[in-house]
């Protein structure tokens, strides 16, 4: 009985669009078979998560497996979503990285107090961004088999 | 034996007496006792001896008898034995047998078996013989015998063979060698029937038999003994005192037994084998041919006559002893009158007439002792009756004596009808110095003074006591010294019983002291006059009875009275104050009825009705239960008292001073609150109200800033009227405090006077209240008026005077000092707040700054990286080169976008001060830097560092940037080696940290603390030059300092000074 791996799916907010094309290519470098969506706020997060306004297509806006979260975002910030998804029972067992710029202990506190799975400081230079989208896509993997996929 | 007379003393002449007595009886009894008692003795002594000799005698010679009887006896028997033995049939028979049978034949066997059991119960132990042989007559063969060692010898030459073969037969006692002991052999012939000799029966004699015969004992002597010698002297039994039986081998050769073998018998006195004399008696026994002795010790024989001398000679002592005791004992009883009357005479002699010969015989002693005791009794009483007399005579003396003797400090003397002295005293002698020797027969003028003697003043006094009978002057007199002295001098003429002038009795006393204490008492009383006068002190005493009452003159100046007016208790009361006079009447009356002193100080209206302070004291005199006299002192002590007042009223300004300052110390740098406080407290300590007015800040105004008045309503009212006037700074009396710089007092003053002073426009202000006495003190600060302090009287007749101005000047002073003080506190504050302010401001904006600016300094550097890699190949050299620079730069931006931040964070970071080990962090700083130690060979020696107290990361932060620089700017020729030690200095703590590395020109020492200042190019050495800055941040943090020397090629060293302990205050300032 072999289960097919299925690719992991991944949901980035990032407001920047430079970071997201970095994790883009990041992402595509360490050839991760994942699956890699973006929402550029808090807002839309939520709504994708939530399948509601344009995200309303579950085909096209799949429940990802794995949050990669800016907390520095402009409409509502990671910090907020992250607690709305933590305070939603249905939203509340998605996997959450938080993606920081600094690192200041009190970000990284913070975003422990909020229920965050991890942290990653935003890697400076590209080839530690490779690294870092590798080691995401090795957690990935776990996700899959995961008890939220069959809910 | 009575010759009591003569010269000898009677003591040694009845003592002989008394000896020969006693003697004499005792000599002649022991003689006498002795002779007799000597002459028993000896004769019960010799006859006892000869009655024991023959005793002896007599025993000895019937146990010889009896040993001699027992012997024969004995061999009777051996001998009746061995012939019935041998002329026994059986024995016959067989002997008969034995002969004919040839030998060794089993019949000659057999018979001689039979022979010798035979023979079996006649020998052995206890049986007469020991052995049995029986010998052939023909060869004198033994044929058979008990003992087998016998047969087969040959005994034709023995005796008792030859004998034997006869006739019955005992031989002598011979000592046997082959049996080794005396022996002895009966012998007797066997006959057959038909009267043919067979042969020889001989049997051996046991001689143990013989030996315990002659040994037997009867037991009741301790030295018996007896023995057998043969007729040569050989020892045939053992003797009781030798124990070695060697001895029967030998012969014996005491006189005793060579008598025996002689052939005697007897008993003599003679020395034994041992030497021991012995009663011996010897006999000799033909028949046996042996000699008996029998014997025993002479002095076992004697020994009771010896125990009996012995006896008698203890007795004869005995008895003698009591003899002589019983005589002593005797002859001193009858002596023993004569001893007592001995004693009588001899304390006679010494003068005791009470001793009484006690003798009460009636014999001649007795006589002589009654007469004796009458002949002391006599003496006695006369000597009795002539002491009595002598005694009256000394006593009637010594009292005399005494009298004049006695007296020292009385001159008693007696001059004689000229006048010339002729007697003396020792008060005489301690008065004048003439000792009696020199002075006797001098004229009594020698002690006037020489005028006086010129005038003939002795002759003078002299003439007087003869006709009045006496002359009593007080003069000066001179000592034998010269020194004069005032006496006391009485002359009395003496006469006798005819009128005629005898001579003349002198009794001089000494008063020169008496008139010294009494002119010293006169210098002393006016000494107390002048005191009192000038003290103002006055004695004053009432006679309690007559109820006299006497006043120094000082009193009546006291009272401002005529010192010549006589005053009673009651007026004197008077003079006290209304308020007084209770306090001293009981006084009085205490003194009186208890006797209890008084010491009060009391207000007084003299006569002319000044009002003074008096203190009044007395005292009372008592006698027999009651007061008789009070007596006391008083005293003007107005002044004092007013001074005294002074001083109290200094006392509660200053304490009232120090309560102020004690106050605006307490208030908290609030000025306003130091404002209001002293205006109240002013008011309270002067009145009635207060009000306080500041300089404006344009100088032109003085504007009221606080006030008190105890009515609230008032104050109210107060405040209202003063804001709505503005006082000008030159309006009022202001001008006059700002010229003078002092405080004006207007004691009293009236609403005109005010009025005039004033600008109409200010006259609202009086409406507030009347002022009737006014007190305007400038503040000063640093040498400027900044405000005027007004107080004001409202009640009338209660005037300010000087000392409250002065006092208020103080106050004023001081709220004046607490006021700038508060100011500048206040300044102080709101210059810290807007420093902090701006502080936390441009922390903020560094913070900011660098975090966000790294956002876009991230981007470039990734997307330069993702160029290099995707496109990297499609550029040429040049190109790659561009790219490279670029990333090289905005890594450079990074570093010091991160260095700035951090320098931003020695103050946002910081923590609190908490104790950090130095020692301690500078090893992990050590530890941290490892690989680039051991890359560069370094080596880091780390002294002694002490534990302060200050922010743990930072000094981590310090000492890493102080270890890495070293290890940084190291030499390039050497390995580089760095000393880190510290050194605590009191309070503070300096560390070092040197180096051998390439060091800095001193010159740019300001410039290496700076952020960002290098003294290398980029391509020389890394950092962006921020390390040393951050250094110095912590380091002013922590408020200590930090600094370098160095020398340039050869190495640096950087001295951190930090204080060991860290300030209680705000630690996050920077």
């Amino acid at each position: 009985m072999f289960e097919t791996v299925q690719p992991a799916i991944f949901l980035m907010a990032e407001n920047d669009p430079d970071d997201r094309l970095l994790v883009k290519e990041a992402f595509q470098e360490s050839r991760v078979v994942n699956n890699l969506h973006f929402v550029e706020d808090g807002v839309e997060l939520l709504d994708y998560l939530r399948q509601q306004g344009k995200y309303a297509n579950p085909e096209n806006f799949p429940t990802p497996d794995l949050i990669l979260l800016d907390p520095n975002m402009p409409r509502k910030d990671g910090r907020e979503a992250l607690e709305e998804i933590k305070a939603d029972p249905l939203l509340r067992h998605l996997p959450v990285v938080v993606l920081t710029t600094s690192k200041t202990e009190e970000d990284i506190l913070r975003s422990y107090d909020i229920g965050a799975a991890s942290f990653i400081t935003k890697p400076v230079t590209f080839e530690a961004l490779v690294e870092a989208v590798k080691g995401l896509g090795k957690y990935g993997v776990q996700i899959v088999r995961l008890p939220s996929k069959d809910t | 034996m009575t010759d009591l007379a003569g010269d000898q003393p009677v003591e040694t002449q009845v003592m002989k007496l008394h000896l020969n007595i006693t003697g004499k009886l005792a000599f002649i009894l022991v003689v006498f006792g002795a002779a007799l008692l000597v002459g028993l003795g000896a004769l019960a002594y010799t006859g006892s001896r000869a009655g024991l000799q023959v005793a002896a005698t007599a025993e000895l010679l019937s146990t010889a008898f009896e040993k001699q009887s027992a012997l024969e006896r004995w061999f009777t028997e051996a001998q009746i034995d061995i012939a019935a033995q041998a002329a026994s049939p059986v024995v016959v028979e067989q002997a008969v047998i034995l002969l004919s049978a040839a030998p060794g034949s089993p019949e000659a066997l057999a018979v001689h078996e039979r022979l010798i059991d035979e023979f079996q119960p006649i020998i052995g132990p206890e049986k007469a013989f020991t052995d049995l042989l029986f010998i052939e007559a023909e060869t004198g063969e033994v044929l058979a015998a008990t003992d087998p060692g016998e047969e087969g010898k040959f005994k034709e030459n023995l005796s008792y063979f030859i004998q034997g073969k006869r006739e019955l037969y005992v031989s002598e006692m011979y000592y046997s060698v082959t049996l080794g002991r005396p022996a002895m052999t009966a012998a007797a012939p066997v006959i057959a029937e038909d009267g043919r000799l067979l042969g020889v029966l001989a049997g051996r004699l046991d001689l143990d038999v013989m030996n315990t015969i002659i040994n037997r004992r009867t037991g009741l002597r301790q030295t018996d003994d007896a023995f057998l010698t043969n007729a040569i002297g050989l020892l045939v039994t053992q003797p009781r005192f030798i124990s070695d039986p060697g001895i029967l081998q030998q012969t014996l050769k005491t006189e005793a037994v060579m008598r025996c073998i002689g052939g005697n018998s007897g008993v003599i006195s003679a020395d034994d084998y041992r030497g021991v004399t012995a009663l011996i008696s010897y006999r000799w026994l033909p028949e046996r041919q042996v000699c008996l002795i029998v014997k025993i010790d002479q002095a076992e024989a004697f020994a009771s006559s010896q125990s009996f001398g012995r006896t008698v000679t203890w007795i004869s002592g005995l008895a003698l002893v009591i003899a002589i005791a019983l005589t002593i004992v005797l002859a001193r009883i009858y002596t023993r009158p004569i001893r007592v009357l001995q004693t009588g005479v001899k304390r006679l002699g010494q003068g005791e007439l009470d001793y009484c010969v006690a003798v009460k015989s009636n014999d001649e002693i007795g006589h002589q002792a009654a007469a004796f005791n009458e002949m002391v009794t006599s003496l006695e009483k006369q000597r009795t009756e002539r002491k009595q007399a002598e005694e009256e005579l000394r006593d009637s003396e010594e009292h005399l004596r005494f009298l004049v003797e006695g007296v020292r400090d009385y001159a008693i003397f007696m001059l004689d009808t000229a006048g010339r002295i002729v007697s003396w005293n020792p008060g005489a002698e301690r008065i004048t110095g003439y000792r009696a020797a020199e002075i006797i027969g001098q004229h009594f003028s020698y002690f006037f003074l020489a005028d006086d003697v010129k005038r003939g003043k002795p002759e003078q006094e002299l003439a007087i006591a003869m006709q009045e009978g006496h002359y009593q002057e007080e003069g000066w007199q001179v000592r034998k010294d010269g020194s004069q002295f005032m006496a006391d001098v009485v002359t009395t003429a003496l006469f006798d019983e005819t009128g005629e002038l005898r001579g003349f009795s002198n009794l001089t006393r000494d008063i020169t002291e008496r008139k010294q204490a009494e002119q010293a008492l006169r210098h002393s009383h006016d000494l107390l006059d002048l005191t009192g006068q000038l003290s103002r002190v006055g004695g004053w005493e009432l006679d309690v009875e007559t109820q006299t009452l006497i006043w120094t003159e000082e009193v009546y100046r006291i009272h401002e009275v005529d010192p010549t007016t006589q005053l009673n208790v009651a007026e004197a009361i008077n003079f006290y104050a209304p308020e007084a006079r209770p306090a001293i009447t009981a006084a009085i009356q205490a003194g009186i009825d208890s006797g209890t002193p008084w010491d009060l100080e009391l207000p007084l209206i003299t006569a002319q009705g000044q009002r003074i302070w008096v203190r009044a004291q007395g005292a009372a005199e008592r006698q027999g239960g009651r007061t008789v006299r009070l007596y006391g002192a008083m005293q003007d002590v107005t002044e004092r008292k007013r001074a005294d007042e002074e001083l109290r009223k200094n006392a509660e300004r200053a304490a009232m001073l120090a309560e102020f300052s004690q106050n605006l110390a307490e208030v908290t740098g609030d000025s306003q609150a130091t404002l209001d406080l002293v205006a109240r407290r002013v008011t309270e300590l002067i009145g009635d109200t207060t009000i306080i007015h500041l300089v404006s800040k344009d100088g032109l105004y003085l504007d009221p800033v606080a006030n008190y008045h105890p009515d609230p309503a008032s104050l109210e009212h107060i405040r209202e009227l003063y804001a709505s006037v503005r006082h000008g700074v030159n309006e009022g009396f202001a001008p006059r405090i700002f010229q003078t710089q002092q405080a004006l007092l207007l004691p009293s003053i009236t609403m005109e006077q005010i009025r005039a002073t004033i600008e109409p426009r200010l006259w609202p202000l009086l409406d507030l209240h009347s002022v009737h006495s006014l007190i305007i003190a400038p503040l000063c600060s640093q040498g400027r008026i900044t405000g005027l302090l007004s107080v004001m009287r409202t009640q009338p007749d209660n005037p300010y005077t000087p000392e409250d101005r002065d006092f208020l000047q103080d106050l004023v002073d001081r709220a004046a000092l607490a006021l700038s003080n508060a100011r500048l506190f206040s300044d102080l504050q709101a210059y810290a707040a807007k420093l902090e302010q701006s502080n936390r401001d441009l922390q903020e904006f560094a913070y900011v700054a660098s975090h966000d600016l790294q956002e876009p300094l991230r981007k470039v550097q990734a997307f330069s990286d993702r160029l290099a890699q995707k496109y990297g190949d499609a550029l040429d050299e040049t190109g790659r080169d561009y790219l490279k620079r670029m990333h090289d730069a905005s890594q450079r931006m990074q570093t010091l976008l991160s260095d700035l931040l951090e320098f931003s964070r020695v103050a946002s970071r910081a923590q609190s001060f908490t104790t950090v080990d130095l020692h301690a962090v500078v090893l992990d700083v050590i530890s941290d830097l490892e690989t680039r130690l051991v890359k560069t060979g370094g080596q880091v020696e780390v002294g002694e560092l002490p534990t302060i107290e200050a922010d743990p990361t930072q000094m981590y932060q310090l000492l890493q940037n102080l270890v890495g620089n070293a290890l940084k700017f190291r030499h390039e020729e050497r390995a580089p080696m760095i000393y880190v030690s510290g050194k605590t200095n009191g309070a503070e703590c300096r560390i070092i940290v040197k180096d051998n590395g390439i060091g800095f020109d001193p010159q740019y020492l300001d410039r290496i603390f700076k952020p960002f200042q290098r003294l290398h190019n980029r391509q020389e050495y890394e950092g962006s030059g921020i390390g040393l800055a951050i250094c110095r941040r912590i380091v002013e943090r922590h408020s200590g300092s930090i600094t370098a020397t160095s020398t340039p090629r050869e190495g640096s060293t950087f001295i951190v000074t930090l204080p060991i302990h860290q300030s209680k205050g705000d630690s996050s300032h920077v």
